[in-house]
């Protein structure tokens, strides 16, 4: 119950951002920093370069604050949704890119959703895992890992040791199965 | 890399779509896919689609808190891009009235009733710390409109010296359940205040409350919540403001 109560808190708060609150923003920076520099952290690995993107991120918020719309999205989602795009969007632009990142993406365990930390609905988590769950280890494994840490196909099928065709295949075949399976 | 590319933006856009939302779009199709997302109100809902379905796995990202200095200096470069030159507290002010305003006049014999009630029934202010008497006296005194997520207003919420006022201004159906009235500080779990009335106004008492927190009431059992934290609908919520 106190997710829909901070979720609520959450919506008023944005919804006060896109009338120009720049104090509202505040309160939505300090109750989602944490949360989105963790997202931003885990894609870029670089904190200088995810304090960069996290100023960006909420800059982005402030702008795209009034097209929020709760009745359509979760509004941590949304933000976590516009920061992981701003974290890919930096670590594509990268010049060079940094394989020994890419290779320690693997050693990062996840955090068990406790309760408490819990940003969506248990319901929508759990199906989400049970669908993933009937994927074959190597293709979840591989949509985790671009997910969650923006590895590209090239490093997706370096991490598997397959040739890079076979691994394009495996995630569009995975995501369709995916898709067929949240929508049953 | 880029092979890939014309390949995804000629074929199906599901997979276009999915592969865009992993990130698996790279180089100068990222960007031309993006243009095309501009474009297509299809391909953009189904990125949509694509962003809510793999949210939940965003669960499992620990936070990663930042220091208080860290946290400072983006807030200031943030800060500094949203009002580049302005007062940001003169633009909080400015807000706050402008919200208010569309309140203000439907609940303006409420909140003189609600004066009224809290003069009358608030507990005697306490004795302000030695250390900070100036402080307790200019407290200045918040409210809050606590509305329906639809935006219809139910409660005023008053809050001073420890205590709050609460009338209701809307009929709310409570199918049998109780009205208690919540404070939620940023990022915090609920903090149960006391049972309020959804016929008349209640007074409570409560520690301390700032502006930016949020009032809300949830249906539960006579008695209050059994556990602590709201287990019945959240029917009304509203930030407290500086009045």
């Amino acid at each position: 119950m106190d997710l829909d109560v901070r979720r609520e808190w959450l919506a008023i708060a944005l919804q006060r951002v896109g009338d120009g609150d720049a104090s509202a923003l505040r309160d939505v920076y300090e109750a989602t920093s944490a949360k989105l520099f963790g997202i931003c952290l885990r894609i870029l690995r670089e904190p200088a370069d995810a304090e960069d993107v996290l100023q960006d991120v909420y800059t982005t918020v402030w702008r795209k604050a009034a097209a929020f719309d709760a009745t359509r999205a979760s509004p941590i989602t949304w933000l976590a949704t516009i920061a992981r795009n701003r974290a890919i969007d930096r670590l594509r632009a990268r010049p060079s890119r940094r394989m020994e990142a890419i290779e320690t993406a693997l050693d990062v365990v996840d955090a068990s959703p406790s309760a408490q930390a819990r940003l969506e609905d248990a319901q929508d988590v759990d199906r989400l895992h049970q669908c993933l769950g009937q994927l074959d280890d190597h293709r979840r494994d591989a949509i985790r890992a671009a997910f969650l840490d923006g590895n590209t196909y090239e490093a997706l099928a370096r991490r598997a040791g397959v040739p890079l065709g076979t691994m394009k295949s495996w995630i569009r075949r995975s995501l369709a199965q995916l898709k067929a399976c949240l929508e049953r | 890399m880029s092979d890939s590319g014309s390949e995804n933006l000629d074929g199906d856009a599901a997979d276009l779509a999915a592969e865009y939302v992993l990130g698996l779009i790279e180089g100068p199709d990222r960007a031309a896919a993006r243009e095309r997302l501009r474009a297509d109100p299809a391909l953009r809902a189904e990125v949509e689609a694509w962003e809510q379905r793999l949210a939940p796995l965003l669960d499992q990202v620990a936070p990663a808190p930042l220091s208080e200095n860290v946290s400072a200096r983006v807030w200031e470069r943030i800060a500094a891009a949203v009002s580049p030159g302005a007062n940001v507290v003169g633009l909080r002010r400015a807000a706050i009235w402008d919200r208010v305003g569309v309140w203000r006049l439907a609940t303006a014999a409420s909140l003189g009733a609600l004066a009224l009630t809290f003069f009358l029934r608030s507990p005697p202010p306490p004795a302000p710390a030695p250390s900070e008497p100036q402080l307790a006296s200019a407290a200045p005194t918040l409210a809050a409109t606590l509305s329906t997520p639809s935006g219809r207003p139910l409660f005023v919420a008053t809050f001073k010296h420890a205590g709050v006022a609460i009338v209701p201004v809307g009929s709310s159906r409570s199918d049998g359940r109780h009205p208690e009235l919540w404070i939620i500080k940023a990022g915090a779990k609920p903090v149960p205040v006391g049972m309020i009335d959804d016929a008349r106004a209640v007074s409570l008492t409560l520690a301390s409350a700032r502006a930016s927190d949020v009032f809300a009431v949830s249906l539960e059992p006579a008695g209050g919540s059994p556990t602590g934290a709201p287990t019945g609908p959240v029917i009304a919520s509203g930030q407290l403001r500086i009045l």
